[in-house]
């Protein structure tokens, strides 16, 4: 028998690669994004501390925007919240 | 004193007959006046008129009424009769000038009709009848014939038989209109009767009743003052009026039945139909027919459609045309909630009807249509087009009205919840034939909005779309998705943003997929991923699929893979991707020794099997498996049966352990003989093919020769598809390549025929 | 008996984020009720208040007794702390006052958007269960005549004694 390939559709899911949790602060998944924005994905992205900690960018940003410099801390662990660059 | 016995003399010789009887006793009467005779005298003419009244004309009527006369005939013996009568009346008539006798000719009447009607048998109305219906005939043609029906009439007024014959001329009436209706409204769907019909009634049947109706009365009394006359004629405009609503009554009420009778023609053939249609509407409007027709639909539909041999998108076919009919007759929707009832009971019962609906929607059919038709409108109102009915088509005005109404599903709800006091001028009470069902009445509903109440909510419509599309973005090659993303446009303006809304991403999941994959392709000209595509989901938003454990793909899958993982991630960064090895398609295109070569769509891992079987055309499952690295038995049985059921691999010894190509086809037979049921595992039966194909496949026999019939003919992939969609015990879960076989079986058992791609029905 | 004076009489309406987070909130417990042993949530009449039966920890000296929480969630919750007050009969406590008021640094300074209405509670049957023996506050009196009717959120808390 001979074999040829002559068309293929392949099926992927993109992930944020964060774990199975959802975000800490809005309770949505990681995957889904956050409740003010209705396409997930670049439009929501997420962003990690360098506690390791992700959440939605919006969730993360909302919150730290509203506490005065000092008090900024990660809402898991309360270490001092640092955005962590990804490369 | 000689003239007064002679006179008597000439009395008692009883000499009395048709002819010139009042000279004769004009003469006589003077004689006897002078002489003081006259009182006894007139009573003697008197009593003579009476005898020949019974003697002359009771005979002559009874013979009119015998039934065995010419029609000619009847007419000359009733113009005797009443020649005789009116002799007699004149004759008692000369009496008046004396004055014991005023008064006479009016008894004598009055005596004479009750003695009439007292002996003529009643069928003489029959007889009236039947001349009548003659002189209609001749009515319209000649002058004469004109002037013969006003004479019979006339005579028979004089002869008391007014109501007689006004019975008669209103069974004449109606039963010539009746045989015009039918005559008409028989076989004639696609024009308009009902117009034609009316003014025929006005110009002709009602000119007729006017020319020989008799007067309202048979009132004597008042005959000669002037007041009278004109209460008179008041009197008869009245009564001819009366005939008129009457005669159009019976009009409507006859075209209503006829129309009655045809309502699963009319739902047939809409919309041509609408001409009889708006027929009905006019019965409607204009008699009491409405309950019946209701009724009469909803007997007519549930008996012809609602019933096992019917498949489900014929009947919502059919169904959506009685909804846009019965929104046509009676705008209120009162009509339509009526019939709808068994409908929805029925529909909501079967299973594959929100797919049928949903493919109704997303299809090319009429469903689709009424989609774009809530966007027309809107398109309208924006570029501020003004409402001009006049030049339009009867169907155009049809839709026009409907589009007023078709509105957002979620609008609609929301307004039928709500009071609104701007709206309080335009307030109507509920129509009183509303069905109570608790609740307020909610007014006409269009076409998918009444499919919804088949499920009281959008829900299940929503979700079967989403499903629906779901299966089509990750299936389909060659994806329109202009066309995608417009069906979705049209349903978001009906279900709403919210529920549409991970349609939406789904939609733009494939559109993003996309240009990663231009993108990937423009970077590696002599790229492995001319002929593949990749769908990346954004799985939060779709429904859940089925998983599948990795596995080590054919380089080919494997390259292809990676060069698209390394382009998103690139451009998607720090976005990772997970292949969904439980999904996806592969077409593959294999040749064997025997010169055969197949085309079969295959999942990726058992692409990946076959290109196992391209290098070594025996393989134990073992090897297999240690290839691929999947770990679980049961599932790459599945995968391995899967494979077998195409007819391109079969087990190659009893315990189905080990597996080799079909290198010649005709060796397939005796390889699917060959498996041993006992050795599949049980879990495995749902897939596992122990039977012989065929055997399975005849299970699906109904169905293709169902939809051949209905749909007359239809290519390979559409029955594959229509069977994927609505066969559901057994669930239908072949291939295409399987179908094919089964078809040429059909076609070999001379059961259907194929032509220029297209499978029929074999006509015998 | 002042009830702990919320501010209740004007409330702003929850923000699309506040009822969904707290959607997904009462799911967890409808899903896994209870998620801890000896608490249950009834909805009121209003969206944005919650009452909570929470359960003395055994071995604790509040062992099997139960007592309500009344959370009122601010519009922009999870941003800002939910107001949570023990309804009467409020545990005898160092820490809870007895208007309801709770002594307790996660539902004021110490909040965050991660916490939620099981992790409160479980601080709080933990807040409880670290008593020695039963006992209104030291300042009792004097808190509660300064409170009026305010919110136990607009009352500067001292944290110092996290220890009973």
């Amino acid at each position: 028998m001979k074999l040829t390939i002559n068309k293929v559709r392949l099926v992927a899911a993109w992930t944020w690669d964060a774990g199975d949790d959802a975000c800490g602060i809005c309770r949505n998944a990681f995957d889904g994004c956050c409740p003010d924005c209705n396409i997930p994905g670049d439009a929501c992205p997420l962003v990690w501390g360098n506690c390791k900690h992700p959440f939605h960018l919006h969730c993360i940003s909302k919150w730290i925007g509203a506490q005065s410099s000092e008090q900024q801390k990660c809402p898991m662990c309360r270490q001092d919240w640092k955005f962590e660059a990804r490369k | 004193m000689d003239d007064i016995t002679s006179a008597w003399k000439f009395c008692l010789s009883e000499t009395y007959g048709p002819e010139n009887n009042s000279m004769v006793v004009k003469g006589q009467l003077q004689k006897l006046h002078r002489s003081g005779h006259s009182r006894a005298f007139c009573l003697w003419i008197i009593r003579s008129q009476e005898r020949v009244v019974v003697e002359k004309v009771v005979p002559l009527l009874k013979l009119m009424c015998t039934g065995n006369q010419t029609d000619n005939h009847v007419l000359h013996t009733l113009s005797e009769a009443h020649r005789y009568f009116v002799n007699g009346r004149n004759t008692v008539a000369e009496l008046e000038k004396i004055k014991e006798c005023v008064g006479c000719t009016r008894k004598f009447i009055l005596r004479s009709m009750a003695m009439l009607i007292e002996l003529v048998p009643s069928h003489l109305g029959d007889s009236v009848a039947r001349i009548l219906e003659r002189l209609l005939s001749e009515y319209s043609q000649t002058l004469t014939g004109r002037e013969r029906a006003r004479r019979v009439c006339n005579q028979l007024v004089d002869l008391g038989f007014s109501e007689v014959l006004e019975d008669a001329i209103g069974s004449v009436a109606f039963d010539t209109m009746d045989s015009l209706v039918q005559q008409r409204t028989r076989n004639n769907y696609e024009g308009r009767a009902l117009p034609g019909l009316v003014q025929w009634m006005q110009n002709f049947l009602q000119d007729w009743m006017a020319l020989i109706l008799p007067s309202a009365t048979n009132d004597y009394d008042n005959t000669h003052s002037t007041d009278a006359t004109t209460k008179q004629k008041d009197k008869d405009g009245l009564h001819l009026q009366h005939w008129r609503k009457r005669l159009f009554f019976r009009l409507h009420e006859s075209v209503g039945n006829i129309r009655k009778g045809q309502l699963m023609i009319l739902i047939q053939t809409f919309p041509k139909s609408l001409p009889a249609l708006e027929d009905l509407k006019d019965c409607i409007m204009s008699t009491d027919q409405k309950p019946e027709v209701t009724s009469a639909m909803r007997e007519q539909f549930t008996q012809t459609m609602l019933n096992a041999g019917t498949i489900t998108s014929e009947i919502l076919q059919r169904y959506v045309s009685v909804i846009k009919m019965l929104r046509f007759l009676d705008p209120s929707g009162v009509m339509l909630e009526n019939v709808s009832g068994p409908v929805r009971e029925y529909l909501r019962r079967r299973t594959d009807t929100v797919r049928c609906i949903v493919s109704g929607m997303t299809g090319d059919g009429e469903l689709y249509e009424e989609l774009q038709r809530g966007r027309r409108k809107r398109a309208r109102d924006a570029e501020g087009d003004v409402h001009m009915s006049g030049g339009k088509s009867l169907e155009s005005k049809i839709y026009d009205e409907e589009d007023e109404d078709c509105q957002s599903i979620d609008g609609y709800y929301n307004t039928s919840m709500r009071i609104d006091v701007e709206d309080y001028d335009n307030w109507e009470p509920e129509p009183i034939d509303a069905p109570r069902k608790g609740g307020k009445w909610k007014p006409g509903k269009d076409a998918i909005a009444t499919l919804v109440t088949i499920y009281g909510t959008s829900e299940q419509i929503v979700n079967e779309y989403k499903g629906l599309l779901a299966d089509k973005l990750i299936n389909s090659f060659g994806l329109d998705l202009d066309r995608e993303y417009k069906t979705l446009e049209l349903l978001t303006d009906r279900f709403g943003k919210e529920a549409m809304h991970e349609c939406l991403i789904m939609l733009n999941d494939i559109k993003d997929s996309k240009l990663v994959l231009e993108t990937a392709q423009s970077q590696n000209p002599a790229s492995p991923l001319q002929n593949f595509e990749a769908v990346v989901l954004s799985k939060e938003f779709w429904p859940k699929l089925q998983e599948e454990s990795e596995f080590k793909a054919t380089t080919q899958l494997e390259t292809q893979m990676s060069l698209y993982t390394s382009s998103f991630q690139k451009h998607k960064h720090p976005r990772k991707l997970r292949w969904q090895h439980g999904v996806g398609t592969v077409a593959v295109h294999l040749e064997f020794e025997d010169g055969r070569e197949v085309d079969v769509s295959v999942t990726p891992i058992q692409a990946t099997i076959l290109s196992h079987f391209a290098v070594k055309k025996k393989q134990t499952l073992q090897e297999l498996q240690n290839h691929l690295g999947i770990k679980d038995d049961a599932v790459f049985r599945r995968k391995i049966q899967g494979l077998a059921n195409l007819g391109v691999i079969r087990a190659a010894d009893s315990n189905n352990s080990t597996y080799e190509t079909v290198e010649h086809a005709g060796e397939i037979e005796s390889a699917s003989g060959g498996i041993d049921e006992e050795n599949v595992p049980a879990n495995d039966r749902d897939v596992g093919d122990e039977q012989p194909e065929d055997a399975q496949m005849a299970v699906y026999e109904t169905y293709v020769m169902a939809m051949l019939q209905n749909l007359k003919q239809l290519p390979l992939e559409q029955i594959h598809n229509m069977l994927q969609r609505f066969v559901q015990t057994p669930a239908y879960d072949r291939t295409e390549a399987q179908l094919a076989a089964f078809l040429s079986q059909l076609i070999e058992e001379e059961k259907i025929e194929l032509s220029a791609g297209m499978y029929k029905v074999k006509k015998r | 008996m002042n009830m702990g004076g919320p501010s209740s009489h004007r409330r702003k309406e929850l923000t699309r984020v506040a009822q969904r987070r707290l959607t997904r909130e009462l799911a967890e417990w409808s899903v896994k009720t209870p998620p801890v042993p000896g608490m249950s949530v009834s909805e009121t009449d209003r969206v944005d208040e919650w009452l909570v039966t929470v359960t003395g920890a055994a071995g604790s000296v509040y062992e099997n007794e139960q007592y309500i929480l009344r959370f009122v969630f601010p519009a922009d919750y999870p941003m800002e702390a939910p107001e949570v007050v023990f309804l009467q009969p409020t545990p005898r406590h160092p820490h809870v006052y007895s208007n309801g008021h709770i002594c307790l640094n996660v539902l004021y300074d110490g909040w965050s958007p991660a916490l939620t209405v099981t992790s409160v509670c479980l601080s709080i049957v933990s807040m409880l269960s670290s008593a020695t023996k039963k006992g209104v506050p030291p300042d009792n009196d004097t808190y509660i005549r300064n409170c009026q009717g305010r919110s136990p959120k607009q009352t500067r808390w001292m944290f110092h004694d996290d220890h009973v």
